[in-house]
C-alpha cells in the first residue's frame, strides 16, 4: 500500500501549479464503502479564497496526482476553509 | 422542473442555509441532495434512451427503480480509467472508441458522491463543513454539465447500459 508520505510528497509538488496557497493537506487512509482501500484528503485553504473555480481547480490536480503516485488508492479529495471547525458536533 | 434539477438547486440551499455557524444536518442533507441530483439525472437519461415515446413516462418511471446504487458505482469505477477498464461484456458498444473526459469526470464524481453520501447518511464520526459540501455540490452541477457534452455518444449509451445491468451481465 502506498504510504501517506509519498501522497504528502505528490500533493506538495503541486502547491506551484495551484490558484491558491494550501494550508495544510489532511490525509487519512482507509477502506470506502466498496470496501476498496482508498485515501480520504482535505485541501485546507483560506475561505476568502474560495470560488468555484479555485475549488475545482485544487480537488481535480489533487485527485489526478494521487491517482498518479498511488494508483492501489482511490482518492476522495475535499476542500476545508482554515477557519472551520473540522470536527464541529 | 426535473427532479435532478431541484435537487441540485436543493443542495446549494442546504449548504448556505445558515449564514454563521452551518448545521450538521444542513450540510449532510446538501450532500445527500448532491448524490441524488446525479444520480436521478443518470437514471433520467438511461430511461429516455432505452423507453421512448410521449406516453411511455409510466414505464420509465418502473424503469427507473431497477437501478441499484451497487450496480452503478461498479460501472462508475470501470469508467473512471478509461476505455481498457470497461468489462468485457460492455466492449462491444464502445465501438473501440476511447472515453471522453467528460465522462470520465461523470463516472469519477459518481462515485465520489456515493462515497460521501454514505458517510453523510450513515457516518456520525464524519463531519461535513460548508467549503466542502459546495465543493461537492460544484463537481454535481459540473456533472451535469459534462454529461450535456457526451449524452447519445455509444460510450455515453454504454455507461448507461452499465449503470442498469453490470452485475447481471458477468454472469
Amino acid at each position: 500500500m502506498t504510504s501517506t508520505a509519498t501522497i504528502r510528497s505528490a500533493l506538495d509538488d503541486l502547491a506551484a501549479s495551484l490558484p491558491t496557497r494550501i494550508y495544510a493537506w489532511d490525509i487519512t487512509q482507509g477502506i470506502d464503502s466498496t470496501d476498496d482501500h482508498a485515501v480520504w484528503i482535505r485541501a485546507v485553504i483560506d475561505e476568502e479564497d474560495f470560488n468555484r473555480e479555485t475549488s475545482l481547480s485544487i480537488t481535480d490536480a489533487a485527485r489526478d496526482a494521487v491517482r498518479s503516485a498511488a494508483p492501489d488508492l482511490w482518492p476522495y479529495v475535499t476542500i476545508r476553509g482554515l477557519h472551520e471547525d473540522a470536527n464541529a458536533p | 422542473m426535473s427532479l435532478h434539477h431541484d435537487l441540485l438547486a436543493q443542495a446549494h440551499v442546504l449548504a448556505t442555509r445558515e449564514p454563521r455557524r452551518p448545521r450538521q444536518a444542513s450540510l449532510r442533507r446538501s450532500v445527500s441532495a448532491s448524490y441524488y441530483a446525479v444520480f436521478h439525472l443518470l437514471t433520467d437519461a438511461a430511461a429516455r434512451r432505452l423507453v421512448s415515446g410521449d406516453d411511455r413516462d409510466p414505464l420509465r418511471h418502473i424503469l427507473r427503480r431497477a437501478f441499484s446504487h451497487a450496480s452503478m458505482v461498479e460501472t462508475a469505477k470501470q469508467f473512471t480509467s478509461g476505455a481498457g477498464s470497461v468489462s468485457r461484456p460492455l466492449q462491444p458498444g464502445l465501438n473501440n472508441l476511447a472515453l471522453q473526459p467528460e465522462l470520465q469526470r461523470v463516472a469519477a464524481t459518481f462515485r465520489d458522491l456515493q462515497q460521501q453520501r454514505h458517510e453523510a447518511d450513515y457516518d456520525l464520526t464524519s463531519t461535513f463543513t460548508r467549503l466542502g459540501t459546495l465543493e461537492l455540490h460544484y463537481r454535481a452541477k459540473r456533472a451535469f454539465d459534462d454529461w450535456g457534452a457526451v449524452a447519445r455518444s455509444p460510450q455515453a449509451d454504454t455507461f448507461l447500459v452499465g449503470l442498469l445491468s453490470v452485475q447481471q451481465i458477468r454472469r
